[in-house]
């Protein structure tokens, strides 16, 4: 009877990290799954566009009848206040959560839970926040159009310093100089099962939010390119009229700064993926577990597109087991139609843990691959330690007909504003994408 | 050819009969199988149903509904939850069940 509700706890994780959610992800160690951990990324169109949030979720033995209780630890230590709801320390003010007075029929009732909570703070996150504020719904005042104006820009400075900048330059070990802590190289590392669970940081979005913001890095840039029309650098936040002393978003705006930052992040994980071909060479001198379960599955590959009779040809770089180049027809019929393109697959001495890396040789104008080639594509949560899966998955994202209006999927802003446009942006598109199709083939 | 039954086990199952949801809204487990507290589904494990038009195992919405903070409503739609009358015995021990809490 002691444990009725780590069952639906367990279910609506489960249900969720299957529904694959662009935007929200939660984990719980194995051993404690009262304790869940939940990652939202910033809405398209928002001043918290594709920012990193984290929320912590207890979950009492009380669960359903009471809430959990949620604090977001995205606060930069205790300093930075997000949002009017969404305070420096921690506390999430909402009315299904009991932590705001709301309208009757607002409060917890047993038939909310974990997803509609997040999706409740998702809506936090809105195009115009100022307005969440209780008693600023309709503030319309020549002031208010001001403080809106002013709050959108610091919100959207300290999305990028702080829910990105900070939390990648935390996980890859750099400073803001962009320096980078040497780490012992050990023996374990290509062994996790040693690491006593406890004692270890639990980072579950470490990899997620790498491999995102390779996704995300073109709308980063973008962003800043924004900021620095509107701001200068030096210039301090403007205090809103319902920021408190302690309880604020205060600071200066310094997007050179973080341009400078965001580029030696972007440089840093790039050479993160190059590292893994070192290491994996290593890893495969050794017969790792890893290394000979990916050759294995490589030889697999290799034969199940030869029996399919696919186009695609796949080869191993250097004979190493962790870079695997594959080669692709374009689809007949389809503006791929006379493509060939190259992209490479690096997989991580760590796979499937980290996730791998993909990254098109082949320029191709694409709404689903980025500047720098990375592709956008969304591989099943119970086929991650599926080599085949993953590069499945790429080229579906590649060959989609009628992809879903879908703004999590936009990496490459300039060929997603296109596509999404009008007819004759759309005829833009295609033209552009046939034209880098062709090239493909002339520079093959 | 001529065949003799000597012996025949009768096998048959059963479910609830109702309309659609199949998921209890507090436990979000199948009302098939049992509410978190219990081991054996069916006359052990009852479900209630509301006017309203939604359904619970009992006991999940007599722990729901005991609380003063529940204000007596139901948790999917928010309305006075009263459970409907229904004929067969299962939902007459809930009635009763529901007195008693």
């Amino acid at each position: 009877m002691a444990d009725q509700s780590v069952f639906r706890i367990t279910k609506e994780l489960s249900d969720l990290q299957k529904n694959s959610d662009l935007s929200l992800a939660v984990a719980c160690r194995d051993i404690d799954v009262r304790n869940v951990k939940a990652l939202i990324i910033g809405p398209h169109e928002t001043p918290y566009e594709f920012g990193f949030f984290e929320f912590d979720f207890k979950f009492n033995k009380d669960y359903p009848r009471k809430s959990p209780t949620v604090t977001c630890t995205t606060t930069n230590s205790g300093r930075t206040r997000f949002n009017p709801n969404i305070y420096a320390n921690g506390k999430v003010c909402l009315s299904i959560l009991g932590t705001w007075r709301g309208e009757p029929g607002e409060e917890w009732s047993a038939a909310q839970g974990l997803e509609s909570i997040l999706l409740s703070i998702q809506s936090l996150m809105s195009t115009n926040p100022y307005e969440n504020e209780p008693g600023f719904e309709d503030a319309n005042e020549s002031s208010d159009k001001k403080n809106q104006k002013d709050y959108v820009q610091k919100i959207r400075h300290e999305t990028l310093r702080i829910s990105v900048i900070q939390r990648l330059e935390e996980y890859l070990g750099m400073d803001a100089g962009g320096s980078i802590q040497p780490t012992v190289p050990s023996e374990y590392d290509l062994d996790m099962d040693t690491l006593d669970e406890d004692s270890s940081p639990f980072l579950p979005f470490k990899d997620l939010c790498k491999r995102r913001f390779l996704w995300y890095y073109d709308s980063y840039l973008t962003a800043i390119q924004k900021g620095k029309e509107e701001t200068k650098d030096g210039q301090s936040f403007a205090r809103m009229p319902f920021e408190g002393v302690s309880n604020s978003m205060e600071g200066k705006f310094n997007y050179t700064e973080l341009e400078r930052r965001l580029r030696n992040i972007k440089k840093a994980l790039d050479e993160e993926t190059d590292r893994w071909a070192a290491e994996g060479m290593e890893a495969k001198t050794k017969e790792t577990t890893v290394a000979v379960n990916l050759y294995r599955q490589f030889e697999q590959v290799v034969e199940s597109f030869k029996r399919a009779d696919l186009p695609h040809s796949i080869e191993l770089v250097d004979n190493n087991p962790f870079i695997w180049a594959v080669t692709y027809f374009g689809k007949p019929m389809t503006n791929l139609d006379g493509g060939l393109f190259k992209f490479r697959v690096h997989f991580s001495p760590r796979f499937p843990e980290e996730q791998p890396r993909v990254r098109f040789e082949t320029r191709l104008f694409h709404h689903r691959i980025s500047a720098d080639g990375t592709p956008c594509y969304v591989s099943a949560l119970n086929k991650r330690e599926d080599a085949k899966s993953h590069i499945e998955a790429v080229i579906d994202a590649l060959e989609e007909e009628q992809p879903p209006y879908d703004p999590r999927t936009l990496v490459n802003p300039e060929a997603f504003k296109l596509y999404w446009g009008g007819v004759d942006d759309r005829r833009n598109y295609n033209r552009r994408l046939r034209r880098s199709v062709q090239r493909s083939m002339e520079d093959f | 050819m001529k065949v003799k039954i000597k012996r025949w086990n009768a096998v048959a199952i059963w479910q609830w009969d109702i309309p659609e949801d199949d998921l209890c809204g507090i436990c979000q487990a199948h009302f098939d199988s049992t509410c978190p507290a219990c081991k054996y589904p069916g006359d052990d494990c009852i479900l209630l149903s509301g006017k309203c038009g939604h359904n619970f195992h009992m006991h999940c919405i007599l722990e729901w509904i005991k609380q003063d903070s529940a204000k007596g409503q139901c948790p999917m739609c928010r309305q006075n939850f009263e459970w409907a009358e229904q004929t067969n015995q299962a939902s007459g021990d809930a009635t009763q069940a529901l007195a008693r809490a």
